[in-house]
């Protein structure tokens, strides 16, 4: 461990025309990311992201396998000329649709409001140290 | 005789002027907005990202646009006409991909980047390597995907204006009027983004989402019409005049079961899976999808317009399915197949037989002119997106972190993206006159594979794996991007087969034309061993990167003018 060496970075980030970004410091960005706050804004983001992401992913991996070796099964009619391939397809339009909503409801619950907190609390943080040199 | 056939045998000259007038009033309307749009272009934020003060619907409308190419547009509507239910299946890959970008990319890339996919990669890492590679990645994924589109473009302006093979137009026979197609859309999409930058590129591509999605829906509405709007009614014609069995089924297009050889039908099938990974992974590694989250003023906006956006292209590929059975039922696979053998023309063909049928000759005349227009303005705002793209990610990562070291200005940064602009649409422009013979929907889908394995994993390991370094994101592009090229040149696509780009020679040892599903293991690999051979860790711009991304503190603001 002793080995280690941090990022040489000689080249800041390109400045470009310049926002008028606010300059908070590393120090805060480093305490802000053990803050208990952020630590609860991180488990609730990857609680809900990660675990859906591999849901979807299964359940599209699953259209596909039974698209490839599941013929039979997806040749199935089930009234008229609407079969369980068609109707398996319009569900993952579906389960898109849906995830969609159920994540776009879920950060407006609980990540946005958290997260403006935490971002206003690092720009104050560094308007005051500037109002303070 | 078929009414169909017939009355695609004889595009009409009213037709044609009712085609060229709208594509001209187009051209006119875009260059309009181009022209204000430079006026309001002075700063790099205003090129790259268009001020950042779009609107989530704007920016969703734009992001349909970048992605309801002319490839997915006719592409998809000509696979359903042809094969039926694969096209379909193609389609649904395209669309489940946006959740990547909606749970993992969008909101995080909008927080920690500025204008490009290179921002974000080499955060945490030595500027100038990982923006090099983010370049070379973000050039060679644009290029094929810009180069598939010119060519599609040149052969439908060809297709479009209805100059058959042998027939000559304004003293232009089909070849000439093909390389002509290319010139005009090479010169109109190097104007949009040279004079317009980000910002012309977008208003560019928000009416064209208009006018593709109106003109869908109409032709949607009126074929369903034809049927008293009963679906299954629809789709049961369209099997019985494609005269395949299981049309309705997948199997036809990929996948294919070859009798009497279990291997190739197991290599089919692989390469099915191949295509499906390659399609939901390639999404959110696409530059020119990356950059359009810049464009809006935070995160969740950057949340809104993807959800727009799931909404315009999941509307469009539901409408496209209606259009390609309906073309399939309506103008029937053999009039399609005589029009254009990959099945690009089933569409506008729809569009004149349903109009013949609904209201006479000229209505089948407006009909088919309005969805040529479509089809046209499609094509113009996919390769606006990835011409801005290129010279973004050329100006902002190369010239001014590598060349400059950081110190150029936004000025310098702006010149010089300018002319990247006029560099890259003149390279596409050769190349795609030269590369007429190729198969779209191969250099579609190579782009999207390249996209999947060189872009994505190294994006997702940059924003979640606190480890992760310059030397595993180097790893990680190269090696996703270089084992992708390089399975495909070992692959039936370009040798071993009578439809392979060199038919005479096979060198083949690789069975599947589509590489993902090796390509992105072997790029996950590469990146986690990369990471682990170098000693380098810096844990504290990690924090930095995670706190800016998840929090939106320090994020780009939207220029005030």
């Amino acid at each position: 461990m002793a080995t280690d060496r941090p990022t040489k970075d000689p080249t800041p980030p390109p400045g470009g025309d310049g926002d008028g970004e606010e300059t908070i410091s590393r120090e805060a960005y480093v305490a802000m990311h053990s803050d208990p706050r952020f630590v609860e804004l991180k488990k609730r983001l990857y609680s809900f992201v990660f675990p859906m992401s591999i849901a979807f992913m299964a359940w599209y991996l699953l259209y596909v396998l039974m698209s490839a070796f599941g013929r039979g099964f997806m040749g199935t009619v089930l009234f008229g000329n609407v079969n369980v391939a068609l109707v398996f397809g319009i569900l993952q339009f579906v389960s898109t649709f849906g995830i969609a909503v159920l994540y776009t409801n879920y950060a407006r619950r609980k990540l946005d409001a958290e997260a403006v907190e935490l971002r206003d609390e690092l720009h104050h943080g560094a308007a005051n140290q500037e109002g303070g040199r | 005789m078929n009414l169909a056939q017939e009355a695609v045998e004889t595009v009409s000259d009213s037709s044609r002027i009712v085609t060229i007038v709208l594509f001209v009033l187009m051209i006119a309307a875009t260059l309009g907005v181009t022209v204000w749009a430079s006026r309001n272009t002075s700063s790099a934020t205003d090129f790259h990202s268009g001020g950042r003060g779009f609107s989530p619907l704007q920016n969703g409308l734009a992001i349909g646009s970048d992605y309801m190419s002319a490839a997915s547009f006719l592409g998809i509507a000509g696979m359903i006409s042809l094969f039926g239910y694969d096209g379909f299946l193609y389609s649904i890959g395209f669309l489940v991909a946006w959740l990547v970008a909606l749970l993992l990319v969008a909101e995080l890339l909008r927080n920690s980047g500025r204008y490009t996919m290179g921002d974000v990669l080499s955060y945490r890492m030595q500027q100038r390597p990982v923006r090099t590679a983010a370049s070379v990645s973000t050039l060679v994924v644009s290029i094929f995907y810009l180069l598939a589109q010119m060519v599609g473009a040149g052969a439908l302006i060809a297709l479009l204006l209805g100059i058959q093979p042998g027939e000559t137009f304004l003293g232009m026979d089909a070849a000439t009027a093909k390389i002509v197609g290319i010139v005009v859309v090479g010169l109109l999409m190097t104007t949009y983004v040279t004079f317009g930058g980000m910002k012309g590129t977008t208003w560019v591509q928000i009416i064209k989402a208009v006018i593709l999605m109106a003109g869908a829906a109409l032709l949607t509405l009126l074929t369903l019409s034809l049927y008293g709007f009963n679906l299954g009614a629809l789709m049961g014609d369209a099997a019985a005049a494609s005269g395949q069995e299981g049309f309705l089924e997948p199997g036809l297009r990929y996948g294919v079961e070859v009798a009497g050889d279990p291997l190739q039908t197991m290599w089919n099938k692989l390469d099915l899976i191949s295509l499906g990974m390659a399609l939901v992974l390639g999404t959110a590694g696409l530059p020119h999808i990356l950059i359009r989250f810049y464009t809006v003023p935070d995160s969740q906006s950057a949340r809104k317009s993807v959800n727009w956006g799931i909404g315009l292209i999941g509307t469009f590929y539901l409408m496209t399915l209606v259009l390609g059975f309906g073309a399939a039922a309506i103008v029937g696979g053999e009039a399609i197949r005589a029009q254009d053998g990959a099945g690009n023309t089933a569409a506008p063909q729809l569009a004149q037989a349903v109009g013949e049928s609904i209201g006479g000759g000229m209505a089948g005349a407006v009909l088919l002119a309005l969805i040529a227009s479509a089809a046209f303005a499609a094509i113009l705002s996919t390769v606006a997106g990835l011409v801005i793209a290129s010279s973004s990610s050329i100006a902002h990562d190369f010239y001014n972190s590598v060349l400059r070291r950081g110190k150029a200005t936004g000025t310098e940064e702006v010149r010089v993206a300018r002319i990247a602009a006029l560099g890259v649409g003149t390279i596409a422009v050769v190349l795609a006159v030269f590369a007429q013979g190729l198969n779209v929907a191969f250099l579609v889908a190579l782009a999207f594979a390249i996209a999947a394995s060189a872009n994505l994993p190294t994006l997702l390991l940059s924003l979640f794996w606190k480890r992760f370094n310059t030397s595993g994101a180097l790893w990680g592009i190269y090696g996703g991007l270089i084992s992708a090229v390089g399975l495909v040149a070992f692959s039936p696509v370009v040798s071993g087969r009578e439809t392979s780009l060199i038919p005479g020679a096979d060198f083949a040892w690789f069975p599947l034309p589509n590489p993902a599903l090796v390509s992105v293991p072997i790029s996950i690999l590469c990146a986690v061993i990369g990471t682990l051979m170098s000693k380098e860790r810096d844990f504290d711009k990690f924090a930095m990167l995670q706190v800016r991304a998840l929090t939106g503190a320090g994020a780009e603001k939207a220029a005030k003018h």
